[in-house]
């Protein structure tokens, strides 16, 4: 069967949306409603859903009718396992170590402090990829007169240590994030690896610089600066969804600069409220892709509004131009080229404060065989699985 | 016995009204606009302030309060608690969904706590000024000053990790109920085990019992079904009460044990200002507990009598 | 438990000792209770000079993470290097201060409640009542978690709402002790005689509620302390860096396998603080009217 697709103009990320979006069958969707139709899933592949509990787990049972048709899958039709149950667990210590209990045969995306039951173990195996895309990237909100100020943005930068950071949370484990995409990404740019350097005395000399001075207390306070009131202490607001352990440590490595941020973490839908009503100064941002049209979706002024993911209020056409290249032109060099341009552009206005790259882990044990990961860190294959 | 039965019933109406009274008037006082929050959850996409209006306009959020509250108050008659913000299911349903491992959890627990606390209280009874009874008396006091997520953690240190005889996350099978239920267990049985162990000592000190002993009876036989049934009346009479705290409990003890519960469900629809979830399941949960009450309070007035004649 | 019975001894000549001096040698020799008030003083201690004792300050990376407890570092330190050690003694003045001012939270009010409630009667009383019930009718950690949701996570809020969720047990004491006192014939007399309500209160009824009032209140500082650590660790209350034992146990949850230390020891502590309270309340219900027997 084949499926053509017809577009007005060119779409440039269709091949990477169509690793991600599938295609429902029209005659099972229409005969249900939305949530209905989450529990009756149809063209799920060589597993149909029999159970799905919330919260809880999924049991899919293997369809005999399968005929393979994916070109990364080596068996063809039926998969030669029967049941598969997705159990989900909460708790991250027990989740790592789910498999070395003997619990669970595959644990999808352990924490970076679990692995190293797995590294030495006869029993089971682990396996490791990256994510593509921005990393555990954090933005400013340009609006405030704080952050309005290069030099008081660019001391924050100067003010991190992300190896630091990296080897007391995860043993030296996640990945490098130097700029507005993570290091493994293949439109990365390399300059910016060079680019603010762990240097809390070019810090501090900054922040004297732009107003900033030493105050009676731990944090500076602002004298002369533009849009803030003299006296006013240098407080920020760091807000996560997940991973509020980095800011905790930048926390006490920007309080060395007489920065004072205060770490929160909000779900989702309280993110995108606070986004809304322009209510965060430093706010936690990820998107994940190898393709680099999520530099145009983040930096390009026409997508700030309710549902869109620029959030900054950043806007100037210099880099809106590169954005439109990325957007626009289907030679994937040039697109690949501008991404560059655009995150030399962001850098050298330190609009973004990067962290690092969360990769994924998984732990196999040694029951299982053939399990294949995707090349992108959140997909895999269990058709080829089979248990001895 | 009829005739207490009707007036305690009656005595529960006002008492669910006022709760659905608070809980209704909580979200009304909640910052930050929830309509707001729902398209924003689930839909994506350019949020207009017609769409915005519009859902205002549909969720009835545009009538005075006293409109709103009758329309709550009907719907949770009926069954039709909203729909949750960040899931856009019913909230009956996402409850009811979640409520078997909370139920089981909750007794359970009950059972286990006295499993653990009547036989403890009564040996603490008859061997009263023995290490057996200081034993129970440290006891009690360590299950009433352990925090839940303390005892939860140790627990599964040792049995999970460390031993590998029971699951730590989940709720299939009996298996994944022990340790969840041993937390909440050990936790309470202490109170039981004091409750037991002094009113098993006021009915050994009892009239009928000295002269029962006086006559030269083993006082196993004179405990009998007398003396067994009312020593256990105060125990009875805090089981509503020992229910509540299982419920409590379940907050804390489905988080840690990964357990989809209901306990669970208000933590998360709190940290996600999930305000329907919040309301339909709090209201859900004390209805639950005052009923609770009542059975037991009915159980009670059959195992005594005379509370049946007292106004 | 009745002031006047206590004083008025039969024998005139035998020595007249206050209810309170009886209550506190009573109190003394309680041995649960003296268990108790060490800890106690203890922790008050460690509270009131942390800045003195701990070895580190509490909220700076000193050293590598997830050390185990050492001769530098006597209960390790946490996830991000933190001295173990340092940031539970200064967790203490945090659940102290958090007890107390959370009973203080519940007390006034509920003891108001409660007296008017007892007092006057009538119908302001069956509102009260029907009030009370209807606020113990949650099991008791959902009223604390409704107005949490209400106002957001942060140790303040925990604090208000763990006050406000005891408010119908300060309540219902209060309304129970008043209503006995008010059948004694002495207050009768003296309201015949013509005294205002307020005198009556103070000089009669106030007196007689206090002493379950005390014990009942030290009960609820350890109660106290359970729930707003047990709120923190579930992200409701404090917020990081905060060294809030309940916070410093769930930032510790994940690392159970490797670092257990790190959220072992504020449960430890939390339960030494928490038996403390116990066996004081206790010491002081034994103390007050040796005639109850431990319940």
């Amino acid at each position: 069967m084949t499926v053509k697709f017809t577009y007005s103009e060119p779409w440039v990320t269709f091949l990477d949306m169509a690793t991600k979006a599938p295609i429902w069958s029209p005659t099972a969707a229409s005969a249900s409603t939305p949530q209905e139709f989450d529990k009756e899933l149809i063209g799920t592949g060589p597993y149909q859903l029999v159970e799905w509990v919330a919260n809880d787990y999924i049991l899919m049972e293997s369809w005999d009718g399968y005929k393979n048709a994916n070109a990364a899958v080596e068996l063809d039709g039926e998969a030669a396992v029967d049941t598969v149950r997705i159990q989900f667990i909460a708790e991250e210590a027990v989740h790592g170590a789910v498999v070395s209990t003997g619990e669970s045969d595959v644990a999808y995306q352990i924490p970076a402090l679990s692995t190293d039951l797995y590294l030495d173990n006869p029993d089971a195996e682990l396996l490791s990829i990256g994510q593509s895309g921005v990393g555990l990237q954090m933005i400013f909100n340009m609006r405030l007169p704080v952050l309005q100020d290069i030099r008081v943005r660019q001391a924050l930068l100067y003010g991190r240590d992300m190896e630091a950071v990296n080897d007391i949370l995860y043993d030296g484990l996640y990945g490098e994030a130097d700029g507005p995409l993570n290091n493994i990404h293949p439109c990365f740019w390399e300059g910016a690896s060079d680019m603010y350097q762990y240097d809390p005395e070019k810090a501090k000399a900054l922040l004297d610089e732009a107003g900033w001075v030493e105050g009676p207390g731990a944090l500076r306070v602002a004298q002369g600066v533009e849009g803030v009131e003299d006296g006013t202490r240098l407080e920020l607001g760091w807000s996560v969804l997940h991973h509020a352990e980095i800011g905790e440590v930048v926390q006490a490595q920007l309080l060395e600069i007489g920065v004072g941020i205060s770490v929160e973490q909000v779900p989702g839908p309280i993110q995108l409220e606070r986004v809304n009503a322009r209510d965060f100064e430093i706010m936690y941002e990820r998107l994940r892709s190898p393709d680099p049209k999520i530099l145009d979706d983040i930096w390009n002024p026409a997508y700030d509004m309710p549902g869109g993911w620029a959030w900054t209020g950043y806007d100037n056409p210099e880099l809106t131009a590169h954005l439109e290249v990325i957007a626009g032109d289907p030679v994937w060099e040039n697109r690949c080229e501008a991404a560059k341009l655009a995150q030399e552009h962001i850098m050298e206005n330190a609009l973004n404060f990067p962290t690092l790259s969360q990769p994924s882990y998984f732990a196999v044990s040694g029951n299982v065989e053939g399990f294949k990961l995707g090349a992108e860190g959140t997909h895999f294959f269990l058709h080829d699985v089979s248990m001895n | 016995m009829g005739r207490y039965l009707v007036g305690r019933i009656l005595q529960t109406i006002p008492v669910l009204f006022i709760v659905s009274l608070v809980v209704f008037a909580i979200m009304r006082i909640l910052p930050g606009d929830p309509v707001m929050l729902m398209l924003q959850g689930a839909e994506g996409g350019v949020i207009t302030p017609e769409r915005l209006e519009a859902l205002r306009e549909n969720m009835g959020l545009n009538d005075p309060v006293v409109v709103q509250y009758l329309n709550f108050l009907g719907g949770a008659v009926t069954g039709d608690l909203g729909e949750s913000i960040r899931f856009r299911d019913p909230v009956l349903e996402m409850i009811l969904d979640r409520l078997a491992p909370t139920m089981h959890l909750a007794i359970a627990g009950l059972i286990c706590s006295l499993i653990v606390g009547v036989p403890l209280g009564m040996i603490a009874a008859f061997w009263r000024g023995g290490w057996i009874d200081a034993f129970t008396m440290s006891f009690s006091y360590l299950g009433a000053s352990t925090p839940v997520f303390f005892l939860a953690l140790v627990l599964i240190s040792v049995f999970a990790f460390n031993l590998g005889w029971f699951p730590s996350a989940g709720a299939t099978g009996w298996r994944s109920l022990v340790m969840p239920a041993l937390t909440l267990g050990l936790i309470n049985a202490g109170l039981i085990a004091r409750l037991m162990r002094s009113s098993l000592l006021e009915v050994l000190g009892e009239d009928y019992m000295r002269t029962g002993r006086a006559k030269g009876l083993p006082p196993g036989l004179l405990l009998g079904r007398h003396g067994i049934k009312n020593a256990l009346i105060p125990v009875v009479t805090i089981l509503g009460l020992q229910f509540g705290n299982m419920l409590a409990g379940t907050v804390v003890t489905e988080t840690v044990f990964s357990r989809p519960g209901v306990g669970r469900l208000i933590v998360n629809a709190i940290l996600a200002k999930d305000y329907p979830l919040i309301q339909g399941a709090v209201l859900f949960l004390s209805v639950t507990y005052v009923t609770a009450n009542l059975i037991v309070d009915i159980l009670y007035a059959w195992l005594d009598p005379r509370i049946r004649y007292v106004r | 438990m009745s002031a006047e019975a206590l004083s008025a001894t039969p024998d005139a000549d035998a020595p007249r000792r206050s209810p309170t001096r009886l209550a506190f040698a009573r109190f003394v020799r309680h041995r649960g209770a003296m268990v108790g008030s060490v800890l106690l003083v203890t922790w008050v201690i460690l509270a009131i000079f942390a800045d003195a004792i701990a070895p580190y300050a509490p909220n700076e990376l000193v050293s590598r993470a997830r050390q185990a407890p050492s001769a530098d570092h006597w209960l390790g330190t946490d996830q991000l290097g933190r001295d173990m050690l340092s940031r539970i003694i200064h967790g203490a003045r945090i659940s102290l201060v958090l007890g107390f001012v959370s009973v203080l939270f519940g007390m006034i009010p509920g003891v108001t409640l409660g007296l008017i409630a007892g007092y006057v009667g009538g119908w302001v009383d069956a509102v009260i009542s029907r009030i009370i019930d209807a606020m113990l009718a949650f099991p008791s950690i959902i009223l604390a978690l409704i107005i949490i949701a209400t106002l957001g996570p942060g140790i303040l809020n925990v604090m208000i709402a763990v006050g406000i969720s005891s408010v119908p047990e300060y309540a219902r004491l209060t309304r129970g002790s008043v209503l006995a006192a008010r059948a004694q014939p002495y207050v009768e007399a003296a309201w015949l005689v013509g005294n205002p309500a307020r005198r009556i209160m103070a000089q009669h009824i106030l007196p007689n509620t206090s002493g379950p009032l005390i014990v009942f209140a030290t009960l609820q500082v350890g109660n106290a302390v359970l729930v707003g650590a047990g709120l923190s660790f579930l992200g409701l209350g404090a917020q990081p860096p905060t060294s809030e034992w309940g916070l410093m146990s769930a930032e510790g949850r994940d690392l159970l396998r490797r670092a257990w230390w790190i959220a072992t020891f504020p449960g430890i502590a939390i339960l030494t603080v928490v038996i403390g309270f116990n066996l004081i309340g206790d010491g002081l219900r034994d103390a007050i009217d040796p005639k109850s027997r431990p319940v």
